[in-house]
Formats: structure tokens, sequence, C-alpha cells
């Protein structure tokens, strides 16, 4: 990647079809796309409800309801039914939210010029090291304002096992999008992780993090964000990347969170997004603030 | 027994505490002049390429003595006033060498081979540069100069500065006379 910025990526509110373009720079003439998985989802849905179909599938709907209410009241072996018919829709439901997701991605990925990858999103982070297991899923790879990038969801899984041996797990989802810095870039910031105020990853929070906090001048952007840096980072390249512009548009306009550790820069938001226009917005703030990378690098 | 229990206890906490919050101190007091030196090496760079953009326009605009003999003695203000070590002083004369630097970069405009000049521009790039990093050295001075004086006057920690004589420190600001006065307008 070189540390030229082309095109610029503006900060505007809509994101209409130019904005649109300068984010993602190798996208079709036809950059439409479903809302999200659950408008897909309806319409598997309904295409099963439709047709020839509609009156089985949506009758035996009915009688899953109606057996379960009366089973439970009166009769058992009606309940038994009911419930079988009902587990049955459940899986359905199941099966088709999964294609439903396949397909929103699948779309999604052509409509912005990207490619769908079943690979990982390696990058040498704290937030990639979370976790006992990590998995990754819906990965698309291509370019975002210019620049190779990889977008996707990650997973990262906690499993604990209480006094009594009993294991449970707890999942921690993320949407992230990482670039990779050119190396004179990388060279100035060594590492630079912006969080959300209050939001510590490490276990023990800063007494024991090799990182160090910053505090900016902006109240705003103190109320909003945890900034913190590893202990060899230049505090004038810091200094110069978080310019009083650049902060009060992370005080004001921007919601963006990322963690930076030599070439790798990683932008993550919790939770797996679904959303077309989540995805886009997530992408332009990403590439927002990797134009801001570019531009300090001397 | 217990009372001299509880009262031990309640002096070695306080002990403590005085040391922690002195050592505290200390270190903020550290940081600040470690910024400032980062801020000294930022105007030492600025000084010492004056020199070679002064010799740079008068190949080009020997007789335009008055701005250039302005910027060089500016630059010894400056100098000076680095060497005095207050922030005050060493803002002021910056700022009154911003206002001769401005002059003689507007001089390129009237001599289009000077414009052109390589070494003009290299320097003019290089200068650029040193003022973003001077500006990004004064935010570093100024963030760690407010900590320190927020620290030192709140209670309690403003006893144990008083005890153990930490005074406020300056923040740096450059302010160039000009950028005070009021401006005309006129609409004729």
């Amino acid at each position: 990647m070189t540390s030229t910025i082309s095109p610029a990526v503006p900060l505007a509110a809509t994101l209409d079809e130019p904005v649109l373009r300068t984010v993602f720079t190798a996208a079709p003439k036809d950059l439409s796309v479903p809302e999200d998985v659950g408008a897909i989802f309806s319409h598997r849905m309904k295409s099963l409800g439709g047709g020839n179909h509609g009156a089985y599938v949506w009758g035996s709907v009915a009688l899953a309801v109606v057996g379960v209410i009366l089973g439970l009241a009166v009769a058992p072996g009606l309940f038994a039914i009911a419930g079988i018919v009902a587990v049955v829709w459940i899986v359905v439901a199941f099966y088709q939210h999964s294609q439903a997701s396949g397909d929103f991605f699948s779309c999604y990925s052509g409509a912005r010029g990207l490619q769908q990858d079943d690979g990982n999103i390696n990058a040498d982070i704290p937030l990639f090291d979370k976790g006992d297991k990590r998995k990754w899923d819906n990965v698309m790879k291509g370019p975002v304002a210019g620049h190779p990038a990889r977008l996707g969801h990650y997973t990262y899984t906690i499993v604990t096992r209480d006094s009594e041996g009993n294991r449970s797990e707890s999942d921690h989802d993320f949407t992230v999008l990482a670039f990779r810095l050119p190396a004179e870039v990388a060279a100035r910031f060594r590492g630079v992780s912006l969080a959300p105020n209050g939001m510590s990853f490490g276990k023990l929070g800063d007494k024991l993090s090799s990182d160090r906090a910053v505090k900016l001048e902006s109240n705003e952007f103190e109320s909003r964000y945890n900034l913190r840096v590893v202990d060899e980072q230049d505090d004038i390249a810091l200094y110069e990347l978080f310019n009083p512009a650049f902060l009060q548009h992370l005080a004001t306009e921007l919601k963006v969170f990322w963690e930076q550790r030599g070439e790798d820069l990683v932008f993550w938001h919790k939770g797996h997004e679904d959303e077309a226009a989540d995805l886009d917005k997530f992408c332009q703030h990403g590439a927002y603030v990797l134009q801001r990378y570019l531009e300090e690098y001397r | 027994m217990v009372a001299v229990i509880v009262i031990v206890a309640i002096v070695v906490v306080i002990a403590l505490w005085a040391v922690l919050t002195y050592n505290g101190l200390v270190s903020r007091r550290a940081r600040v002049d470690e910024s400032w030196s980062g801020i000294d090496v930022q105007l030492k760079r600025r000084h010492d390429l004056i020199p070679n953009l002064v010799e740079t326009v008068k190949g080009y605009a020997s007789h335009e003595k008055e701005t250039l003999q302005n910027v060089i003695a500016a630059r010894n203000s400056a100098v000076a006033a680095q060497d005095a070590g207050t922030p005050a002083a060493a803002g002021a004369a910056e700022g009154l060498l911003n206002g001769a630097l401005r002059q003689v970069f507007a001089l390129s405009e009237a001599y289009p081979d000077l414009k052109a000049n390589q070494n003009f521009l290299d320097l003019q790039g290089q200068l650029a540069d040193t003022e973003d990093k001077i500006s990004a050295s004064r935010r570093i001075y100024n963030g760690n100069v407010r900590d320190y004086n927020t620290k030192i006057q709140q209670l309690p920690s403003n006893i144990i500065a008083g005890i153990g004589h930490f005074t406020v420190r300056e923040f740096f600001e450059i302010e160039e006379p000009s950028e005070r006065a009021n401006v005309a307008v006129s609409f004729s």
C-alpha cells in the first residue's frame, strides 16, 4: 500500500453514491443491496408461505400454535404433535436465517466491489489474542478507499469452569475492518488504541497494562474515548495524528474505535453488523481515520 | 493497646499517602521538564534552518535587506529567549519570529525564480514541518503543565505541594502581536 490518499473520503453524514464510491473504489455500477439480513430472511420465509405451498405452510404453523396451547390444557398427544411441528418450523427458520445471512453478504460484497473469503483476518493486535477460542465469519476482502482491506465478523469465546467443573462459554462478537499500513507510516505509529471510555480489554485494567493512557485537550473527546499507546510511541507523531480538527471530528461526528500495532490497523465495532447502511458507515469512518494516518506520514 | 495500634495504623497510612503524593508530584514535574525539552529540540531545529533560508533568499533578493535583517534579528532574539528558559519569553520571541518569517516567504511572490528554487522549497517544507512539530510539542507540554498545576492546587495534594515547594508552571503560547490587533475592514 502506498502512503498516498486516493481518493479522499469525505466525512459526510449521508452516504450517497459519490461518497460510497470514494469508500468502495472497486464498486460496480449498481450499488443497491438489501437493507439487512432480516429483509432477505423475511423474503425467504414469505416465499415459503406463498405460491402453491401457502395453504399447507401457514396451515401447519397455525396448527402448531393452536396445538401447543390446546395440548397443554387438554390433550398431551396433541401437544406432542404440535410441539414437533413447532420444532420443525424453528429448524426451518434457523436454516433460512443462515441462508439469508449468506445471501446478504454475497450481495453486499458484490455491490461494494469486495470478494468473499474463507480465511481469517490476520493482524497482530491485542483484540485478536483474546479468549480461548476465536472464529471468523463473512470475511470479505477488497479495496476500501483505494487500499486493500479485509472486513468481517470476529468472535472470541471465553471458556470458564465453576468450582464443580461445570463448563460455560461466553461469546464476544465484533465487526472488524483491517488495513496494512506502509512500513514508513508504521515506523511513526508504533501502537495506538482508541476504545470507548471506561472499556478495557485487559483483565486488570490500567495498572498492569503495558500501554499507557494519554489524555488530550478535549473534554468531549475524553468523555467518549479511552486513548492508549504503547510505551515506545512517539508523542509528537501521536499529537500530530490527533490534531485539533481530528479531535473535534472524533468528539462529534465520528464514532470509531481501533487498535493499531505496527503495520496492522484494525477498526472494530461490538456486535456482528448485518445492516448495509451500518457496514457502509463503519467502512467510511475507518477509511477516514486511515487517511489521517497516511496524511501524517512525513 | 488497641488504641495504640489504631493510631500507628493511621500514621502509617498518612505517611504512605504523603510519600505517594510527593512522588506523584515529582513524576509530573519531571514530565513537564521532559516535554519542555521536546519543544527545545524543535525550536533549535527551526532556528538552525533560518540562516540557510536567509542565504538562499539573498541570492535572489539581495536588496530586500530590511526584511532579511528583521528575520535574523528575530531569530537571534528567539535563540536568546530559548536560552533564558521561560515559556513566556520564548513564546513571545517565537511569535515575533513567525511574523518575520511570513514576510520572508511573502518575498517569494515577487521573485518567481526564488519561488521555484529547490533549496528554497525544501527549506520552506522543513520549516512547515518543524512548525507542525512545535505545535504538537506545545500541546504535549501544555497538557503536562495542566495536569501538574491541577494536582498541586487540588486538595489534599496541595498540602504536600506546599511542603515540597512545588510551584505552578507557565503554559507555552506563541502569540503574534498582529493577531491581537483590530482588523480594519473597509467596504469602499
